[in-house]
């Protein structure tokens, strides 16, 4: 398609999609194969990310100038904010398969057991609280970007980050031993299974998530955002927030009936 | 960008697939399964979105897709994940051999312990990453990287067959995700979703049936829209009522998400939600053959032109028909409980998913091989290899619907069954038809070695990638696009909008290229058969 391009800026093509694409197949190609294999592909994915991410923080990222746009009815949405819109859709839908099929083999068992004997609502009830504070730190560090306060910005960014591995911690650290302690695995039997992918894919999710505040944190440091460019901060907020939401279906779905 | 590598690795990995008759079982099984997720997940899927890569740009005007970054990771992950599903074969105990459903339990690791087959799972998990980063990215350019003038309205037929594609591509491929997720957590940790009673073959069953019915129209579609645009070019004749037949994608896409269970009619559901599925399958058929009958309407009292283009689209309307028939029998649970699992299916669907697909997209390469390439593949051998990979194709699959007997997946048959003559003569329409569709491609390539041509629109098409060239003044443009400067010469025509060009067009200025039909659909009477075909 190079024809398609007529400035030789945009002419350059970017190896990164090819490192990611080749970490990501090594790594699941080791999983399955010999397992020294996989930890390469995942450097090999994590030197890409991060690539992507120098990049991202440089500004290298022209965009390809469309002289004329016919928005319309989305005047009002970023092209990113689109994708990231676009892209959360497609997460909800399989969260949302994953839910259904819990539900699904949760009302075809004929007994399950009850869950406030199995799970710690307490703990439970703290995460909950831990990740519906660090939506409203995200929140705190876009209000306060859009004002141009940078200070605000690091305070909700370092808050929320901080917030993030305090969920991760008291899930994994303390919550799962626990479980295992007790007998209740991945393994034993569909209410462990169930639990533990769910909530398990969540966590990945927050853990993907912390690593993109960590490098909204990294490109504060370099000067990145200004009251007008912050489309970065929002465009995270919101994936953060889907990350929090989703929780928001888990905690009682799990912990409370 | 990746166009002509992407065709490359489609026609190898389809080439890949033995046809073999002669194996043992255990590797007849693994043929079979390689042969549906290669045809159906890594050929006919991202095929339509290889030519929608360069096609869309064009015809909306933007210079690229929205997130060309993306795009090219989302290429690769499809080329690595293709190539980790071939090297399955070569691991210990094989590839996958439980047919392309992977149905459950026969997934789970009591059953199908071999590596490979946990690799499959994988190399799928990450098509389907693929594919979504791919529809984000067609949903973004499309709804905001359009040109000026370019409104929904004014959107051509095959970008509008991409929207709805991209759509149910985005809806679809999340749940087989998540089920690929639960099943890849069931080999690696132990987990017991499809082992259990409580889980197990249905909750599989409808987690990858609810991919799999929408997966049916994300192969179609493009096929329809390519048909639709060369339809338009060589009957010289707009779409009959554009408005409605988008309507018609529309209404076909929604209800493909409400048919899923029709596959599932036989696994014990009870009745009320059989007659529902029933329903909504016949339902389904109506807009479905509203999109086949506009397309057929839009040749009646047209200006017709056979080349090797039109005669791929007439002959993917006639598999397209005859599926589609075949299918609609199947809505009904009783006749579904009679053809389950027979050749009849296999028929069935390869009419519709191979035959309409294939020629299709044949014919959209045929059709934009010169806007590509600016060289016209040779129309005499086209025609030939057409005629032959046509009546091939029909030698191939036309006896399947005579099998009924015989179930599907099973590597041999006794002579005392009577299968076959009907299946020798289905191989030797194979063997024909392999080498036919191997050639039609073999003179797209061998066309490269001719001289440009001097007309960068010989089919005189009318729509926006051919006429349109939306980047600044056209009088700059290199001999990269020698209709603009033709046309800019010889009529100077208003090069501010679309819009304006149109308009201008229209009123009867344009001396040097036919006048343009309307495509905008703001002038149809919605009665075309009595309005004048435009000459």
């Amino acid at each position: 398609m190079t024809e398609n391009y007529e400035s030789s800026e945009e002419k350059k093509s970017s190896l990164t999609p090819l490192i990611i694409a080749g970490g990501l197949a090594i790594l699941f190609f080791g999983l399955v194969v010999y397992i020294p294999l996989a930890i390469g592909g995942a450097v090999v994915l994590a030197i890409g990310v991060f690539i992507l991410f120098r990049d991202s923080v440089e500004g290298k990222f022209a965009d390809l100038k469309e002289s004329v746009e016919e928005k319309w009815p989305l005047e009002f949405l970023s092209k990113r904010k689109l994708g990231v819109w676009i892209f959360l859709l497609s997460e909800i839908l399989i969260f949302g398969s994953l839910i259904i099929a819990y539900t699904f083999v949760r009302f075809s068992s004929i007994s399950w057991p009850v869950a406030t004997q199995v799970h710690n609502v307490t703990l439970g009830m703290i995460n909950t609280i831990v990740l519906l504070t660090s939506s409203l730190a995200i929140i705190f560090a876009f209000v306060s970007i859009r004002m141009g306060n940078i200070k605000g910005l690091k305070i909700g960014l370092f808050s929320t980050f901080g917030l993030g591995v305090a969920f991760l911690v008291i899930k994994l650290g303390i919550e799962w031993p626990a479980y295992y302690r007790n007998g209740f695995t991945i393994s034993s039997g569909l209410p462990g299974s169930t639990y533990f992918v769910l909530t398990g894919l969540h966590a990945c999710h927050v853990a993907g998530g912390l690593v993109a505040v960590g490098y909204l944190i990294v490109r504060t440091y370099q000067g990145g955002f200004t009251k007008t460019n912050h489309s970065a901060v929002e465009n995270i907020g919101l994936y953060w927030h889907f990350v929090d939401i989703v929780w928001m279906f888990l905690f009682p779905l799990f912990y409370l009936i | 960008m990746a166009i002509a590598g992407m065709f490359g690795e489609m026609m190898r990995t389809q080439l890949a697939v033995p046809m073999n008759n002669f194996l043992l079982a255990n590797t007849y099984e693994q043929t079979v399964t390689l042969h549906g997720l290669l045809m159906i997940l890594w050929v006919l899927t991202p095929l339509g979105a290889g030519i929608a890569n360069y096609i869309v740009p064009l015809q909306i005007g933007a210079k690229d897709l929205a997130f060309p970054r993306m795009n090219a990771t989302s290429y690769w992950t499809y080329l690595f994940s293709g190539i980790m599903l071939i090297s399955t074969v070569f691991l210990p105990g094989g590839g996958p051999n439980t047919g392309w459903t992977l149905y459950a339990p026969l997934n789970t690791i009591q059953f199908t312990p071999q590596p490979g087959m946990t690799l499959a799972v994988l190399a799928i998990l990450l098509l389907a990453l693929s594919i979504t980063m791919s529809s984000i990215n067609f949903l973004t350019t499309i709804a905001r990287n359009r040109a000026k003038g370019v409104t929904w309205r004014r959107i051509p037929l095959f970008t509008w067959s991409i929207v709805f594609t991209m759509a149910l591509a985005l809806f679809a491929f999340p749940p087989l995700a998540a089920g690929l997720l639960l099943l890849s957590s069931d080999r690696f940790l132990g987990t017991v979703f499809f082992s259990s009673t409580q889980g197990g073959g249905i909750l599989w069953d409808e987690l990858f049936w609810f991919f799999g019915h929408p997966e049916v129209y994300i192969v179609v579609f493009p096929a329809l829209g390519v048909i639709a645009e060369v339809f338009q070019t060589f009957a010289k004749k707009p779409i009959f009522s554009k408005n409605v037949f988008i309507v018609e994608f529309a209404a076909v896409a929604f209800l493909s998400m409400g048919v899923w269970m029709h596959h599932m009619y036989t696994t014990g559901v009870n009745y009320s939600v059989l007659q529902t599925f029933s329903f909504t399958t016949l339902a389904i058929s109506v807009p479905f053959e509203g999109l086949v009958l506009a397309l057929v309407l839009t040749l009646y009292k047209g200006k017709i032109t056979l080349n090797t283009a039109m005669l791929y689209c007439l002959a993917a309307i006639f598999t397209v028909t005859l599926g589609g028939i075949t299918g609609v029998l199947q809505a009904f649970p009783v006749l579904d409980y009679a053809f389950n699992g027979t050749y009849w299916i296999v028929g069935h669907f390869h009419y519709v998913m191979a035959g309409t697909t294939l020629f299709g997209l044949l014919a959209g390469l045929y059709y934009w091989w010169p806007k590509i390439t600016k060289r016209k593949p040779n129309e005499t051998f086209g025609v030939l290899i057409f005629v032959v990979a046509f009546i091939s194709f029909n030698i191939l699959y036309f006896p399947y619907f005579f099998l009924l007997g015989m179930p599907r997946r099973i590597f041999t048959y006794t002579l005392a069954s009577g299968f076959a003559s009907l299946n020798l003569t289905a191989t030797i329409g194979a063997y024909i038809f392999g080498p036919a569709a191997a050639l039609a491609v073999l003179n797209l390539v061998l066309s490269l070695r001719k001289p440009a041509l001097p007309n960068a629109n010989p089919w005189s098409a009318q729509e926006l990638e051919w006429t349109q060239n939306y980047r600044g003044s056209t009088a700059t443009q290199t001999a990269n696009s020698t209709e603009n400067v033709v046309n800019a010469a010889a009529d100077d025509p208003p090069k501010e909008t679309l819009e304006d060009r149109w308009y201008w067009c229209r009123e009867g200025n344009c001396k040097t290229a036919e006048k343009p039909v309307d495509y905008s659909g703001k002038n149809d009477s919605q009665m075309p058969l009595r309005r004048k075909s435009i000459d």
